[in-house]
């Protein structure tokens, strides 16, 4: 099991060093928790100052978790890394 | 002489054989090779330059998607946070109404409008700061991505120019009779040093974690610092309503 779960992880960091990008589902998967945090349930006025100003608090949270987002925005920069790579093999040495 | 050792120098026999028969035949290969390297110039530069062309165009593809991806996602967020933002206008609305009708007296009804006041404003501030982190982080973004082209062209071109004077040399060695073997190996040598060129530079650049930590740690900081601001503005006015309500702790 152990093996199992580092050849994932293992799978996992060479291909987001390669293509310098999450796969496709593991971003996804992250762009959804986020988006069921920030869309949380709305707490119900009651009143209360406490609740009130927890209100507000869940808020602030809500949209951190929006904002955290951002950081996998930054792994689309090495997303040419592949490509690069390929123009510098433009020769090889099969060509003579 | 036994039996094995028999079929052991006969073995043997037969592998020298072999040998002489394909070391001629080897060496007869390079040396056509070598001579016609003259004739297929024109044709190895069209190769080499007709896949750097399609790999060029590859990148440029895959930097077009990146920038669509971005602009995309951007929205998408963008527009998510407006939603979610006027969700929760409204219900801290709730909230503040809740409070207006438990006030007793006008007092406690200016504590309220203090409240709201306070915790309005601390929302708009705190919302404002982050959006200009944000804003200042995707800025930079676009710059390491602008950055980064200008870098990897600039790494391209001098390839570019490094494959052509290599074939320039050979057309030039070739017109004045140098050694064809002497042609194709310092053609080899001149190509394949333009790659290892390529890639040592290709990696100085590509150090994308290193260019992007300081973004996500400015942004991290900026938008850490506004919620401890929005956090102990909120606590200051909750205090104040409950002094007022006389429900201090």
């Amino acid at each position: 099991m152990i093996v199992i779960g580092l050849a994932a992880i293992s799978a996992f960091l060479i291909y987001t060093q390669f293509t310098g990008e999450m796969p496709e589902f593991v971003s996804s998967s992250f762009e959804k928790i986020a988006k069921a945090v920030s869309a949380r349930k709305m707490p119900k006025a009651t009143g209360s100052i406490d609740d009130a100003a927890n209100a507000v608090l869940e808020d602030m949270e809500a949209e951190s978790a929006v904002l955290s987002e951002e950081d996998n925005d930054a792994l689309l920069l090495g997303a040419d890394s592949q490509a690069i790579s390929e123009v510098g093999d433009s020769y090889n040495d099969s060509d003579f | 002489m036994t039996v094995i050792s028999k079929r052991i120098f006969f073995i043997l026999l037969a592998a020298v054989f072999l040998v002489n028969l394909a070391v001629p035949v080897l060496a007869q290969n390079r040396a056509k090779k070598a001579v016609g390297i003259c004739n297929r110039l024109e044709a190895l530069s069209t190769t080499v330059g007709g896949r750097l062309t399609t790999r060029e165009g590859k990148l440029e593809g895959k930097r077009n998607d990146r920038l669509e991806k971005l602009v995309q996602r951007w929205e998408t967020r963008d527009s998510r946070r407006e939603e979610n933002r006027l969700r929760w206008d409204e219900n801290r609305e709730e909230h503040l109404t809740k409070l207006e009708e438990r006030a007793a007296d006008d007092s406690q009804k200016q504590a309220v409008a203090v409240f709201r006041e306070a915790v309005n404003t601390a929302v708009t501030t705190r919302r404002a700061a982050t959006d200009v982190a944000k804003q200042t982080f995707r800025d930079s973004l676009h710059q390491l991505v602008a950055s980064r082209q200008v870098a990897v062209d600039s790494l391209i071109t001098a390839y570019q120019q490094a494959i052509q004077i290599a074939f320039e040399r050979a057309k030039t060695d070739c017109a004045v009779n140098v050694e064809p073997a002497s042609v194709r190996e310092n053609l080899k040598n001149d190509l394949k040093a333009a790659r290892d060129e390529f890639h040592r530079d290709r990696q100085a650049i590509d150090n994308v974690g290193e260019q992007i930590q300081p973004l996500i740690d400015a942004r991290k900081t900026a938008v850490e610092s506004a919620l401890q601001d929005f956090k102990a503005a909120v606590e200051t006015a909750k205090q104040t309503l409950k002094a007022a309500f006389g429900e201090n702790e």
